[in-house]
């Protein structure tokens, strides 16, 4: 017999359990009709008001999203009231009457809003998925047809119109890639977003700062119920029933400037593709941040049908417009990194500003069985370090480059932040690459390629590497500095919508170059003379102003134009910008690149108060030497 | 109860009440479906029936075993059902975000539910042989872990519910296995001093002012009173301080997590599920219109097939979880009362059973399985009415879904398994 018959209740005791528990189950039971007297009984009346014809809708208040302003205060998002066509299926009694009367709607210009009946028809099938959410149908009509359409509104059953605020920017394509773009949430990521009080339909940053600082310009949307007639008409919002209001969105305030984005929009070319940057080296501040080519963000805020058409171009063209090169473009650094190798030299002690090379530059260099050339094919001769920089002759640099070896060269590099993401604010940097004996034996491990020591000469020159134009700018900008290196950022500050403080960003330094001060003197003086009359860098000279600088000609493709390279900080001595240009496919540095930077730098010195205030301070100084 | 005998120890009028519920259930759910011709609602109805059908079948299948059956399996069962959980944790496909089911071809399963009845009986069979009391701690050893693992496995997925439910059964249990009412209170008493401690956290919250000493002011009373009782039942020392430091450790901790760790939305998701008013858009949303459906029924009801609110599906989950709102749109108070009745009946009945049975096993058996029923009957309704938190727990006989029809036909076949004939194993 098995153990359970053993242990049996006693029959008193189970009485008692068993009425003790029915009586618990009773007093629960109990509270529940209690509760029902009251909602069914005592709240009837008010219950059965919200019922009838089910007249309590829920509406989302949308929150202003927050506004976009540069350095100065000038707007480069803002928001505009836009209208919308929707429909309620579940009140929809007849629905090719309704198609029939849609289609007679039209502006005063005669121009009808529903071109074809097929197109429409299909809309409504589609909406009727979603008896009970408001889908909708057109999107931005114009503001006489909202008012025909209330008119109207017991003839079109079903119909409503809803308000909503579109994204507007004043600068158009001048800041696509910094501001970014709105779009609707997709589908597929709904389900993930639904949880942090996303609606269906809403639209979210999707690029660039829109995306990167979302939760600061979203706001918190709020909610209230309204009453609804029978036409779906919104007659207001029922008393004694839980509101919310929606929480606007911060205003976010840039370092950049919109007249310096503006003016590298207009003066890079066109059909070139290519990058600007300009940035202060002394806290990281990011004034202009360019990349061609470029597309029109308002595009995005568009109504459906026009904006598909845009978007298939943008998406499908082969100079990828939607990349923002300034942070995502990978470029060899060419003849720009020599600056790097030469501050290695000098802050390593191997070389000082009198000493040579052994070998005299004669246009090629014979290293083991492969000889590599300069640009100058008649020969440079024996050139000390500042005219090897200022005529760029590449076999100095190839013995340079022997007698510090690959790792001296990177550890500098990196020091001065070039191969990793500079951390900027903005989604998608890329990080680059710098060669040495290590990182080329990882990367290239797939392939089999194995390090050789004369890998070193393409080092020391600037091939190989990889780097994105604004680690460029921050590079020449830790040059000219000296002390420190700065994380770039572009927000500055965010704000209540009536002005009140909410977050101030500060400076943070990423990394020290680490160089000694005699060397940089020495760089300052070398970079000097690259943008002064003879050398290669004379186009981007501002009156009044040392500018220090060097040009790039990185050859990418066997065949091709080289790409043209060129940074610069200025005043050099103590610089206060510091810029990059990137053309790709355009030529030389000094004749392609240096021209823009020259035109930036020069509006920078003349027209902004920063510059202006240190033309005078230059001058003055100039004239009491004298 | 000498009639058990007499009729082959088969309970009618329990059985048709509960078929009367299960065909009630297919009209409301119908009801709340019927205008959904295409679409995911469309037929929802008809695979209820199916359905109940099989849950009827799975009751006289379950009655038809020998309970000796049930006692020397039950481990093997509780095992099972842990298993399924641990793999759904594993390999469950996502549903509605959380890790729920396992998809066995068309059809998806629900181990939460099946770990109702492994829970249930392994407890029945430990209890059966030991008795408990909190004069020994190390009688709860056994019980506590059997409780602890699914709890702690669903509370994962995360379905808070059905953990509510794992602890819900088991305070029926060790009561009938020898705990006092006052050792009850004793139990529960952290679980209080939690609500209490943090409701005046929960007020404040929102508003300016932090909660004061004044908020303390109901968890002090309750602690007075939890004192009082100390004193005047004297258990032993070990239990006394174990439970005042209990108490005291569970406000505290409240109090600091609530202040120290939670951030700003995370309070407020704690708030939303208490009080879901304060997100109309979330699940005060169903809370409100479910209300309002409630309401709109007021004495006698809109009538079958013609309530508004309800029909017009304002609530996504009215078919299930929200099934009481149609009840009471369409059959207002008197229809609402009635059914509470018929639940009421089926209650009662059920513990009263265990009048006639002297086994251990098959007692506790039946106090879990009606404890059970009870405990989804109340949170789901006192949900619809807006005083409970949406927990997600479905509402017995009416609510549409197969995992938890099964799992209640179960319950309602151990309930109508007990045979005085069958009593001695």
């Amino acid at each position: 017999m098995p153990r359970g018959s053993r242990v049996q209740d006693d029959q008193q005791e189970r009485s008692y359990k068993s009425l003790i528990l029915s009586g618990a189950i009773a007093v629960f039971f109990f509270i529940l009709i209690a509760r029902l007297f009251m909602v069914q009984v005592i709240q009837a009346e008010t219950n059965i008001k919200l019922s009838k014809e089910n007249r309590m809708q829920l509406r989302i208040l949308q929150a202003p999203r927050g506004q976009i302003f540069d350095r100065n205060g000038n707007a480069l998002a803002r928001n505009r009231p836009s209208y919308s066509l929707c429909i309620l299926p579940y009140q929809v009694k007849n629905r090719n009457k309704l198609v029939e009367k849609l289609l007679k709607i039209t502006t005063r210009k005669n121009e009808r809003i529903f071109k074809e009946s097929s197109e429409l028809i299909a809309r409504l099938q589609k909406a009727a998925y979603r008896r009970f959410d408001a889908t909708r149908i057109k999107e931005d009509i114009p503001m006489e047809i909202t008012s025909i359409i209330e008119e109207h509104s017991m003839e079109l059953p079903g119909i409503i119109t809803e308000i909503e605020s579109r994204r507007e920017y004043p600068l158009g394509p001048a800041a696509f890639h910094v501001l970014g773009y709105m779009g609707e949430i997709p589908e597929k990521h709904f389900d993930s977003l639904k949880g942090q009080g996303y609606h269906y339909g809403d639209v979210i940053g999707k690029a660039g700062l829109e995306y990167q600082y979302e939760d600061v310009f979203r706001g918190e949307s709020g909610q209230e119920y309204v009453e609804v007639n029978a036409y779906g008409k919104r007659l207001g919002a029922i008393e004694n029933m839980p509101r919310k209001e929606p929480d606007p969105g911060y205003d976010v305030y840039l370092t950049l400037d919109a007249d310096l984005q503006q003016l590298a929009y207009d003066e890079f070319p066109d059909s070139l593709r290519g990058s600007v940057v300009m940035l202060n080296p002394r806290n990281g501040e990011v004034l202009c941040m360019l990349s061609n080519p470029s597309a029109d963000p308002n595009i995005f805020s568009m109504a459906t049908g026009l904006r598909s058409k845009q978007w298939a171009e943008i998406a499908t063209d082969p100079d990828l417009p939607l990349n923002n090169r300034a942070i995502g473009g990978t470029y060899t650094p060419g003849s720009t990194f020599k600056l790097v190798s030469a501050a290695a030299g000098l802050a390593s002690g191997e070389i000082t500003a009198k000493s040579r090379m052994p070998r005299a530059c004669t246009g090629a260099y014979r290293f083991g069985n492969r000889v590599a050339h300069c640009w100058y094919s008649k020969g440079h001769g024996r050139l000390r370090l500042p005219d090897a920089v200022k005529l760029s002759c590449n076999i100095y640099f190839y013995q340079l480059g022997l007698k510090l070896g690959s790792m001296t060269i990177s550890k500098y590099a990196h020091r001065l932040g070039l191969g990793e993401k500079t951390g900027i604010d903005l989604p998608g940097e890329r990080s680059g690459w710098i060669c040495n004996e290590e990182s080329y034996n990882v990367r290239h491990k797939a392939r089999g390629w194995q390090w050789t020591r004369g890998i070193v000469l393409d080092v020391a020159i600037g091939q190989q590497h990889i780097v994105t134009p604004l680690q460029l700018a921050c590079m020449i900008g830790a040059l000219g500095n000296g002390s420190d290196l700065y994380t770039p950022f572009l927000v500055k500050e965010w704000r209540t919508g009536s002005g009140i403080m909410v977050k101030q960003i500060s400076p943070k330094t990423k990394s020290s170059p680490d160089l000694d001060s005699a060397t940089v003197a020495t760089m300052r003086k070398i970079m000097e003379s690259v943008v002064n009359p003879g050398g290669t860098g004379w186009r981007s000279a501002v009156p009044g102003i040392p500018v220090g600088g060097k040009t790039g000609s990185a050859e990418w493709k066997k065949g091709e134009k080289t790409h043209a390279l060129f940074v610069a900080c200025a005043p050099v001595y103590d610089p206060v910008v510091a810029i990059a240009v990137v053309v790709e496919n355009a030529g030389h540095g000094g004749s392609v690149a240096a021209p823009i930077a020259g035109k930036l730098l020069r509006y920078y010195f003349e027209h902004k108060d920063e510059g202006a205030s240190l033309v005078k301070q230059y001058t003055a100084r100039k004239n009491n030497a004298e | 109860m000498p009639e058990l005998e007499k009729k082959g120890g088969f309970d009618f009028s329990f059985f048709f009440t509960a078929v009367i519920l299960w065909i009630l259930g297919v009209l409301l759910i119908y009801s709340a479906t019927h205008i959904h011709e295409t679409g995911p609602l469309a037929g929802v109805s008809r695979s209820q029936i199916i359905w109940v059908t099989m849950a009827i079948v799975i009751v006289l299948v379950i009655v038809s075993i020998p309970t000796v059956f049930y006692y020397t399996f039950s481990y093997v069962f509780y095992g099972l059902s842990l298993l399924l959980l641990v793999y759904v944790g594993f390999m469950g496909t996502a549903s509605k975000g959380a890790e729920r089911w396992i998809a066995l071809g068309s059809i998806k399963l629900q181990p939460s539910e099946f770990a109702k009845i492994g829970l249930l009986l392994a407890l029945a069979r430990y209890l059966s042989t030991k008795k408990i009391s909190l004069e020994h701690i190390s009688s709860f050893l056994v019980p506590i872990i059997l409780i602890a693992v699914p709890f702690v496995l669903v509370l994962k997925q995360p379905d808070l519910g059905t953990a509510l439910v794992f602890c819900a059964m088991s305070l029926p249990l060790f009561f009938w296995a020898g705990l006092s009412l006052i050792e009850i209170f004793f139990l529960v008493s952290p679980g209080i001093s939690l609500t209490l401690s943090a409701i005046p956290l929960i007020l404040a919250f929102g508003t300016d002012q932090t909660a004061g000493i004044a908020g303390s002011i109901p968890w002090g009373i309750f602690f007075l009173i939890l004192c009082a009782v100390l004193y005047f039942t004297r258990p032993n020392m070990i239990i006394l301080i174990g439970i005042v430091v209990l108490n005291l450790f569970t406000a505290g901790v409240t109090t600091l997590v609530w202040n120290s760790f939670l951030q700003d939305y995370q309070k407020m998701r704690i708030i939303s599920f208490i009080d879901p008013q304060q997100d109309p858009a979330g699940a005060g949303y169903q809370v409100i219109q479910s209300k309002v459906a409630i309401g709109s029924g007021h004495l006698f009801g809109k009538g079958y097939l013609k309530g508004t609110q309800t029909r017009l599906s304002f609530l996504p989950e009215q078919h299930t979880d929200f099934i009481f709102s149609v009840l009471g749109e369409q059959f207002g108070l008197i229809g609402c009362t009635g059914v509470l009745m018929l639940f009421l009946f089926l209650i009662i009945r059920g513990y009263l059973t265990t009048r006639a049975i002297r086994n251990r096993f098959t007692n506790l058996l039946i106090v879990g399985s009606v404890s059970i029923i009870g405990f989804h009957i109340f949170v789901n309704i006192a949900m619809t009415l807006g005083m409970m938190p949406v927990t997600g727990l479905p509402l017995p006989f009416l609510s549409y879904g197969g995992s938890f029809t099964f799992t209640l036909a179960i319950l309602v076949g151990f309930i109508l398994n007990a045979r005085v004939s069958r009593q001695d194993f």
